[in-house]
């Protein structure tokens, strides 16, 4: 190190000055270093990998060239529509329950009076996700089986005309996937707008009660209002989440029956499990990857408009 | 007496959160319900507890399910060390101190919340296979260890909030960038930690997907893993046994919620509000 300072001793000074402080900050790429390797090899690698192998046909023989081949199939497969319509339903009616059922829980939670009242009922709708999501799937399952819990709660009241096979009927099935884990309260989304509710300051609610606003009143003109930001929050993260989960449809149905309950997710993950179709499979990541990109995007944007605007 | 007033008029608003609470607990009220039933049982009353409690359901699951805790302990132990340790060292580095190349690098870190580790399935798979990875722990621990952003982005909001005094004059005193982070970043961090540490191990104790493509070896696969596979599996078990499985899947976190109750809530919300 030393011989290339005084090598480098006729070079302009800045240089020299340069060296220096790299040599002084050096520490801290150290710091970085391990992170960024990681990222590198499980993050980047694989993700210009895929879009490269979507352009090509793979078996075991190698890779072929197949240019836009994967996409052509993709697009014009039937089958595949109707995976993306699947998936378009269950993410837009998770955005409709993300908007409504855990901000109303989260409201009436705040306005109970006693804090350690509070504090229970935040316990109560929180405990249900130390079940994993896998276990409560397969409740569900159980639950929509033809010998199963809402048939059986059906007989019970009297409605057992209404009994079926609830994820055997291709007309019902997408609707009891997005039935399951009704009434969509218990997890994180309803901590995330009770945070938001606790942020609101108290001399607005208060003055609010003063003024003798009816507790609707202060929901829709206060609280609604302000938590604007959880909830876009909370609507990217409902996207996102369907756009790259299908442990649902795949431990409820399959994707069945025939295909009526598919999503892309999972034919990708069959494209490597069953059918060895790579290059097919990683053609189904990257139009997920663009969605993904998309959705972020907007949130991005719409972010800034609203930070511009106040 | 106003007391007794103001609860009485809460009585209708604790009842409809009530209303909300009964089929947001049915799901585990089943669970618990259905793994306490044998054969005959079950079969007389599918769905409210009966007697007496038949244990050997959990007998049964635990035979199949008693490996996993170790596999998860020792995939979720060593990935969210590796996480805790290099994302805090990350975020300390960035978050205190400018240096030439700083902001790309936080960019660099921060890009790969855009990408989804489910998008990248395919070409992730075709690398554990070609690292020769398939079917050993590693082919799990590694990506775990490599999703860090997360944890970046709540560590580095951490750091950029502490006041710049103590780092100036640490750095008078002649303390290495190392040393502040031994002794200044690592000691005011800790809260924080057991808080993503804890969100962690609860993320990765749910992923089912990851785990169902690279462990196909039965000795090794997660709880969440074994448990879909226990219960969907070839020799499809008595109701009673799949739902004892159940619960011994949840057992941990269970356990892990009643230690650390503030935590957990804390560190949901962070890395929800972060993630």
């Amino acid at each position: 190190m030393a011989s290339q300072v005084t090598f480098s001793a006729s070079a302009p000074r800045r240089y020299r000055i340069n060296l220096e402080r790299l040599r002084h900050f050096a520490p801290l790429y150290l710091m970085v270093l391990p992170t960024v390797v990681m990222l590198l090899i499980f993050f980047y690698y694989p993700a210009i990998n895929g879009f490269l192998t979507s352009f090509h046909y793979v078996d075991v023989r190698g890779w072929r060239w197949v240019g836009l081949d994967n996409y052509e199939r993709l697009f014009s497969d039937a089958r595949l529509g109707q995976s993306f319509k699947n998936l378009f339903f269950l993410a837009g009616f998770n955005v409709l329950v993300v908007t409504t059922m855990p901000l109303i829980v989260a409201a009436l939670i705040f306005r109970v009076k006693s804090t350690v009242a509070q504090f229970w009922w935040r316990i109560v709708f929180v405990i249900p996700i130390v079940v994993p999501a896998v276990a409560i799937i397969l409740v569900w399952r159980w639950m929509y089986a033809a010998d199963g819990g809402l048939n059986i709660l059906l007989n019970l009241i009297g409605l057992g005309d209404l009994t079926r096979s609830w994820l055997g009927d291709r007309d019902v099935v997408m609707w009891a996937l997005a039935f399951t884990n009704f009434p969509w309260v218990a997890g994180i989304n309803f901590l995330i707008y009770y945070a938001g509710l606790q942020e609101i300051s108290s001399e607005i609610l208060d003055a609010a009660v003063v003024d003798g606003a009816t507790s609707f009143r202060r929901f829709r003109s206060i609280e609604l209002p302000l938590l604007r930001p959880q909830m876009r929050l909370l609507v990217l993260l409902t996207l996102i989440y369907w756009m790259r989960s299908f442990e649902l449809p795949m431990i409820m149905t399959n994707g069945g029956p025939g295909y009526a309950s598919m999503v892309p997710g999972l034919r990708m993950f069959y494209a490597i499990n069953r059918d060895f179709d790579l290059g097919y499979g990683s053609a189904i990541g990257t139009i997920l990857f663009l969605i993904v990109l998309v959705i972020t995007l907007v949130q991005i944007r719409l972010t800034r408009t609203r930070d511009d605007v106040v | 007496m106003s007391r007794l007033n103001r609860l009485r008029r809460e009585i209708p608003l604790q009842l409809v959160l009530l209303i909300f609470a009964v089929p947001t607990f049915f799901p585990v009220f089943v669970m618990l319900s259905i793994s306490g039933k044998d054969f005959f049982q079950y079969g007389q009353q599918p769905l409210l507890p009966t007697l007496p409690f038949n244990f050997s359901n959990y007998e049964v699951a635990w035979a199949s399910m008693s490996s996993t805790y170790f596999n998860n302990t020792v995939i979720i132990g060593t990935s969210v060390a590796v996480i805790l340790i290099f994302a805090s060292l990350t975020s300390f580095a960035l978050a205190r101190f400018s240096f030439p190349g700083r902001k790309v690098l936080f960019y660099f870190v921060l890009a790969v919340l855009a990408i989804p580790p489910t998008v990248i399935l395919v070409p992730l798979f075709m690398l554990i296979v070609n690292m020769g990875l398939l079917n050993t722990r590693w082919a799990v621990i590694l990506p775990y260890a490599a999703s860090q952003s997360f944890a970046i982005l709540v560590f580095y909001t951490f750091f950029s909030t502490l006041s710049k005094e103590i780092f100036e004059s640490a750095q008078i005193d002649g303390a290495g960038f190392f040393q502040m982070y031994i002794h200044l970043g690592l000691p005011l961090a800790r809260p924080i930690m057991s808080s993503i540490g804890v969100f962690l191990i609860w993320i990765q104790w749910n992923d089912y997907i990851w785990p169902s493509l690279v462990l196909s070896n039965p000795e090794l696969q997660t709880v969440a893993l074994k448990l879909v596979v226990f219960y969907l599996g070839r020799g499809i078990p008595e109701p009673g046994q799949g739902m004892a499985a159940s619960v011994i899947s949840s057992i941990p976190l269970v356990i892990l919620f009643l230690v650390s109750m503030r935590t957990f809530i804390a560190g949901l919300t962070a890395g929800a509000v972060k993630g």
